[in-house]
């Protein structure tokens, strides 16, 4: 999933923090390493737009702030992707209306990201594969680029030109208006561009997500773009270094460019000079969730007004645009940054449980957290990976799985290998490979943290496997496989023991245990995204889109349905998927931050926005375990679980992190009366949240 | 380096929040594992094993017989497949070390090449610290990369 993982406080940002303020008493202005320009190095808080449903993108026309809301409505009933200010100033209270009928549900299926350009045309990158382009106070809109885009990200105007990040393409499109591309750029370079910005002398500098930079295209004499571009910054957490970079804008001081960089998992907004040096970060970092008022939580998007003072920043995490006022002086370091009893788990939305293994993705370090899934609460047991380049290192964790052993030849047996009978499958979308893993646990005696537990088994290439891959309809040629999620396919013959996921090519693929050979099946044409998937007892297949927003049925005699709503309980954005022990379906909703559960013909919510046990905020991945269904809840950083039926079973029976568990509900919490868990007998701990 | 250091973090964060559960795990220093290669607490020359999905036998030597403490060293390591097949022309191997207790590996990139004989020598290693080590070696052939590893105790 492209969008961030959780994070209360990267044990990274509390690093660099402390390094930074060591020698300084807290609280004091901080010195930034300075090249001595004008560019802006703090900036007050002002304003915050709120209710914004996973605001992905922000954008100036004139005094109003266009919003992209690709959620709103979270009812089911979805009014305008596209929003827009009703009035300048913007304040607290400034209302959001729809910006147009041209940019209704009907019209935008996804909309990732909007331009405008300085005739006041505007832009809209549709995640389905689009532009649309609305000429000044028009009504309608009009499509380019169909056939030509993969995943359009983001869409920046250079003069009457188009410039289009596909992060599928990796590389930047240029097109005119009747989206006839001149150029592209940044190919065999870019690993996943995100956020544009062009620069008045028509420079472009593109978000690199993946590969933690910024790239510079300069302007050649004859007025074109450069096609190879020139690195900015690296990966980490210091000065200069980013995390996930999401977006840049540019404002002019003293006639010199200086750069803002949404800087996500950083939590900061980076200013860096023309040159690409650091001049200075703020915003830096929203501790306490929903914490706000000019604490950044996973910056997103970036505007600035043409006032060249006021700048828009978008947290899609928070459902939120702060309105910031940047000044030249630094902000004072906010002393709460420096607390290590804020130190917590950080969840991707990735989930794998079996044969006794719990495997949940801590997506800050790249890594995989085994706990004992066999005891409540589960005992975390070792860390699998961290970041790197070699096998037992990742780049960015797409999915994980804990299947049943699949080698069985004498050669392998023969090295008594594990004690256990599970495997832990990893796929790297950023090294484009899926590593196994056993554990050499005797679970025999209590389990201890041991970190030489893990020992990697094999590591498959998955563009070595896409020229093995075999296509029962359709496309060619394939795409080197995005695996987003990894299941048992439970073959009775055993010769194609995995069934993976592939958002890059929207398919799902029947594999060995080694990729040696893999049959791949598409999706339904109107797949879009798919995250999860799961496999019934009966053999059903279900994937979760939260693009299309769908979930797709595939029946045992192979033919597919495609669900938009189950029982009367529409589907606003399905990010997970799972099945109860009776075969009924568990899709998490994180649009709605519920889970419902049920079939076709009835189905009920269980779970709303919240903190508290049975509520969540962002609820993600789900996955099943004897003792009941996991769904992550990545916005308060844990886990619950539920009973392992649906109907009444389906109650709620633990909420986790690593390290803290919870068994009995919290005062407060849905169905639990004040009196069933008084604070003096409850052995409940408080939440790192 | 810094997500390495990360990583050490979590799991010392993590075990000192597990301390304060119901159910206490251990946190003594973990039994030896059960059934793998062996520990190597003498200086040894041969160290041999099975990939960990069982298709090569492998085994190193350091060059000189002995790993020194905290100097650069080579190593001569030789893959043969289980099934007695010859290995095929692409087939790559790497050597490596790490400390998972410590979250960190060795300070230099050792260099591999394959010599006349087939046997591949890798230049460059450095166990840098006293402590268990995990040597690796990695063999992949048509994309799928399998390891053998080892412990070594450095004094």
């Amino acid at each position: 999933m492209p969008a961030p993982c959780v994070c209360v406080c990267s044990a990274a940002l509390l690093a660099t923090v402390v390094a930074s303020v060591a020698s300084e008493p807290l609280g004091v202005t901080h010195t930034p390493i300075h090249h001595g320009n004008d560019c802006p190095k703090g900036a007050d808080y002002r304003a915050t737009l709120s209710n914004t449903r996973g605001v992905r993108a922000v954008a100036w026309d004139g005094d109003a702030l266009l919003l992209c809301v690709a959620d709103a409505g979270s009812d089911g009933g979805l009014s305008a992707q596209i929003q827009r200010t009703s009035t300048w100033p913007i304040d607290d209270s400034t209302a959001l209306m729809a910006a147009d009928s041209w940019c209704s549900p009907t019209v935008i299926g996804f909309a990732n990201d909007v331009a405008v350009s300085a005739s006041g045309e505007i832009a809209v990158a549709d995640r389905v594969g689009i532009i649309h382009v609305r000429a000044k106070n028009a009504t309608m809109s009009t499509i380019i680029g169909e056939g030509v885009f993969e995943d359009p990200v983001s869409v920046a105007w250079r003069n009457d030109a188009l410039v289009v990040a596909d992060a599928k393409l990796r590389a930047l499109l240029v097109l005119d208006h009747n989206g006839v591309e001149s150029a592209r750029l940044g190919v065999g370079q870019l690993m996943e561009p995100s956020g544009i910005a062009v620069a008045n002398d028509g420079d472009i500098y593109v978000a690199d997500r993946l590969a933690d930079c910024l790239w510079h295209f300069a302007t050649m004499r004859d007025g074109t773009v450069a096609t190879t571009g020139t690195r900015i910054g690296e990966s980490g957490s210091n000065p200069g270094q980013f995390s996930a970079p999401r977006d840049v804008a540019i404002v002019t001081r003293a006639g010199t460019n200086c750069l803002l960089v949404a800087d996500e998992l950083n939590h900061r907004i980076q200013v860096l000079d023309a040159a690409g040096s650091f001049v200075g970060f703020f915003g830096m970092h929203a501790l306490l969730p929903r914490q706000g008022e000019g604490r950044i939580h996973y910056p997103v998007s970036l505007a600035v007004a043409r006032d060249g003072e006021t700048l828009a920043v978008a947290e899609a995490f928070e459902d939120r645009v702060q309105l910031l006022q940047l000044k030249l002086d630094a902000d004072p370091i906010d002393p709460s940054a420096t607390s290590a009893g804020f130190i917590s788990s950080h969840f991707g939305s990735e989930i794998g449980c079996g044969a006794d293994i719990l495997a949940v993705v801590d997506c800050e370090i790249e890594a995989i957290a085994i706990c004992d899934a066999r005891t409540t609460p589960p005992i975390h047991m070792c860390v699998i990976g961290g970041g790197g380049a070699l096998p037992m290192r990742f780049g960015e964790i797409s999915a994980v799985a804990v299947l049943e052993r699949t080698s069985s030849s004498a050669a392998n047996s023969a090295t008594s290998i594990s004690q256990g009978e599970g495997e832990v499958w990893v796929a790297d979308r950023f090294h484009q490979r899926i590593d196994v893993f056993r554990l050499e646990w005797d679970k025999s005696k209590p389990p201890v943290f041991d970190q030489f537990l893990p020992r990697l088994v094999r590591s498959m290439d998955l563009e070595a496997f896409v020229q093995r891959l075999s296509v029962t309809q359709g496309r060619s040629p394939l795409r080197v496989p995005e695996i987003v999620d990894i299941e048992s396919a439970r073959d009775p013959s055993g010769k194609a023991p995995v069934l993976l996921l592939d958002r890059s090519n929207r398919a799902l693929i029947r594999s060995d245990a080694r990729l040696n050979n893999g049959v791949i099946e598409l999706l339904p044409a109107e797949a879009r995204g798919p995250e999860e998937c799961a496999v019934a007892a009966d053999g059903r297949i279900a994937v979760a889109d939260p693009v299309a927003r769908r979930v797709f049925m595939r029946a045992p005699d192979g033919t597919w349905s495609a669900l938009s709503a189950l029982g009367e309980i529409a589907l606003i954005r399905p990010s997970g998927v799972g099945f109860t022990a009776d075969g009924a379906l568990v899709i998490s909703d994180s649009a709605r931050d519920a889970i419902v559960v049920g079939s076709v013909e009835s189905a009920r919510i269980v779970g709303e926005r919240g903190v508290l046990d049975e509520q969540f905020w962002d609820a993600q991945g789900i996955a099943s375990s004897p003792a009941g269904v996991i769904v992550i809840d990545r916005g308060n950083h844990r886990y619950q679980r539920f009973g392992t039926q649906s109907g009444n079973n389906f109650q709620w029976n633990l909420t986790g992190t690593l390290g803290r568990f919870y068994d009995q509900k919290r005062r407060g919490s849905p169905g639990t009366a004040l009196e069933a868990a008084p604070a003096s007998t409850a052995p409940a701990k408080d939440s790192s949240s | 380096m810094i997500r390495l250091q990360q990583t050490m973090l979590l799991g010392l964060t993590l075990t000192a929040l597990s301390c304060d559960e119901t159910t206490t795990p251990s946190v003594t220093p973990p039994p030896a594992p059960i059934d793998v290669a062996p520990i190597n607490a003498e200086p040894r020359a041969l160290r041999e094993g099975v990939s960990s999905d069982g298709t090569y036998r492998v085994g190193w030597e350091p060059i000189g017989g002995v790993i020194p403490d905290a100097d650069p060293f080579a190593v001569r390591f030789t893959v043969t497949r289980s099934d007695a097949q010859p290995l095929t022309d692409d087939v790559r191997a790497s050597i490596d070390a790490e400390m998972p207790h410590h979250g960190h590996g060795m300070n230099l990139v050792p260099t591999v090449k394959r010599d006349a004989n087939g046997s591949f020598v890798a230049s460059g290693m450095l166990l840098h610290m006293s402590g268990r080590w995990v040597v690796s070696i990695d063999v992949q052939e048509h994309g799928v990369t399998e390891r053998t590893q080892w412990y070594v105790d450095i004094e």
